[in-house]
């Protein structure tokens, strides 16, 4: 499903967090908002998500506007936020409809591509942080959500673990092809997932830059393209040494 | 055994005898907490017992432990025991039901809504700054000196501590899960069941418990207050027919009683909380 923002604003008791942010995502396309902490990367995300309605603008999923939370969307956030008192199998099922028995069976079926399917009956308290992340993936994924939404989704995680996972959401987009907003601060994640790459600056956040990333995926992180890219994205969020010293000049 | 050494059987063989010499460790290691803890109750008990014996304290004002066992036997035998425990759990159970239900009622209310917090809580706050037992003159007054005005006594004893844990359980779930709830687009009415249910329920389950105990102070409360039947009736009769171990038998069943009702819901809680990253499993 394609993903219309539009001048989107956002302010919290009077002070302005986001204002005048446009972008747009074909269906079947990966998104990243990229951007320094507290630029609204993430108050961006609630709003398409439609957790948040206050906001100025307008969002538009398929042509129709967003004005709530609607099923039809997948949501992984920072934490794996899983019911502490289900189960992983019960957990997995926990945005299913319809007979028991059919959800459990999409439930496993799912866990086996997250490599979970030895430990359906842990509870979240027994799971690592990756594996916990990886069921809140699941559930996100076994509604075959068209959109999936996620927030900072491996920001938690040590890097190896996040390395396997990024991967493991490439294969399951290659799989599912849902269109993807990813959330992030790590300009790495977003140049190995991402299509195109929405870069915000500032307090309050505007938008700097929407660039193109063109390489095939799956990337190889020697891609001397991507390097360029990343210097440019360092540079241009005045991250570079050169950057840094003419902003203290 | 065979010429050729096979290292994994030697392995597991030299494994055997140290795992019987760890569990020969073990089980009087269990053995000596069971004694330790053990020995100064029954040291406390026989000198109890040799003090009254050996005539050092007057008798008929501190009898012995084996007469206060010995009249607890004694009511077991004749039946009359039966019925005092009857009636008393009888008390508290409805006392605790009646109390639990309007508790978990209200303070559901109370939690859900800002509107009906700011209507009702201070009121009930109010009412809990006032020493439940101040009530019994007004009880017994609209009520009789019968079974509803004990039965109000003990749910009026039970109410708060479980209303508190309701509202505070239901108030501190968290924000996070809730928003998944949403994400999924629960109704209000599924996201209650399906998260705030579950998530306040460690909070209802410690009220729960110490909402029996306070049930417990206000039936011998209750009983004091004239009953004609229950353990805390015996109590009064000890003092009325100068029995000091009638009233010694009442507090050892009162604490037998507690301690069992408290353990069931220890383990209730167990059980419904095993996924509690708190609890050990």
């Amino acid at each position: 499903m394609s993903i219309q923002v539009e001048r989107f604003g956002r302010s919290f008791d009077g002070v302005t967090a986001v204002e005048d942010i446009s972008f747009q995502a074909e269906p079947g396309e990966i998104i990243g908002l990229l951007g320094t902490s507290g630029c609204g990367k993430s108050t961006i995300l609630r709003g398409v998500a439609g957790l948040d309605t206050d906001y100025e603008g307008t969002i538009r999923i398929s042509g129709k506007e967003v004005n709530g939370p609607s099923g039809e969307l997948g949501i992984i956030f920072q934490e794996p936020r899983l019911m502490p008192w289900l189960t992983v199998l019960d957990n997995v099922c926990f945005g299913l409809e319809g007979p028991k028995e059919e959800q459990k069976e999409k439930a496993l079926e799912i866990l086996k591509v997250v490599g979970l399917e030895d430990f359906t009956g842990h509870y979240p308290k027994q799971l690592s942080g990756g594996m916990a992340q990886r069921t809140a993936i699941a559930r996100a994924l076994v509604t075959e959500p068209s959109t999936l939404l996620l927030d900072e989704p491996f920001s938690a995680l040590d890097a190896f673990t996040k390395l396997q996972l990024q991967d493991m959401v490439l294969e399951l987009w290659e799989r599912y092809s849902p269109t993807m907003i990813i959330v992030t601060h790590d300009i790495d994640e977003a140049l190995t997932l991402c299509d195109r790459i929405v870069i915000l600056k500032g307090q309050p956040g505007e938008l700097h830059d929407n660039v193109k990333v063109t390489p095939a995926k799956p990337r190889r992180k020697s891609d001397p393209k991507l390097a360029e890219l990343k210097e440019y994205i360092l540079e241009s969020l005045d991250m570079t040494r050169n950057a840094q010293k003419e902003v203290r000049a | 055994m065979a010429v050729t050494h096979d290292t994994t059987a030697d392995r597991a063989l030299a494994e055997v005898p140290g795992r019987i010499k760890k569990e020969q460790r073990a089980l009087p290691s269990f053995l000596k907490t069971t004694g330790l803890a053990l020995l100064f109750p029954m040291l406390l008990l026989l000198i109890w017992e040799g003090t009254v014996r050996f005539e050092l304290v007057a008798g008929h004002l501190l009898p012995a432990p084996s007469e206060v066992v010995g009249t607890i036997g004694a009511m077991a035998a004749d039946g009359s025991l039966w019925g005092h425990i009857g009636i008393t759990l009888y008390r508290l159970l409805w006392g605790f039901f009646w109390g639990t239900l309007a508790a978990v009622i209200l303070g559901s209310i109370v939690a859900m809504s800002r509107n009906a917090e700011t209507m009702f809580d201070p009121l009930i706050q109010a009412f809990r700054a006032i020493p439940s037992l101040a009530w019994v003159p007004l009880f017994i007054l609209w009520l009789g000196i019968g079974e509803p005005s004990k039965v109000t006594l003990i749910a009026l004893g039970v109410f708060f501590p479980v209303y508190l844990n309701v509202v505070g359980g239901i108030q501190s779930v968290d924000r996070k899960l809730i928003e998944v709830g949403k994400a999924y687009s629960l109704s209000q009415f599924q996201l209650v069941r399906r998260i705030i249910l579950p998530a306040s329920l460690p909070s209802f389950i410690t009220g729960l418990r110490s909402g029996l105990g306070l049930g417990w102070m206000f039936v011998v409360a209750a009983e004091l207050l004239g009953a004609s039947q229950g353990l805390g009736y015996l109590l009064v009769l000890g003092q009325n027919t100068l029995a000091p171990n009638v009233i010694l038998a009442s507090i050892v069943l009162f604490a037998i009683m507690g301690k069992l009702t408290d353990y069931a819901l220890k383990k209730i809680q167990t059980r419904a909380l095993h996924w509690q990253d708190s609890l050990k499993t």
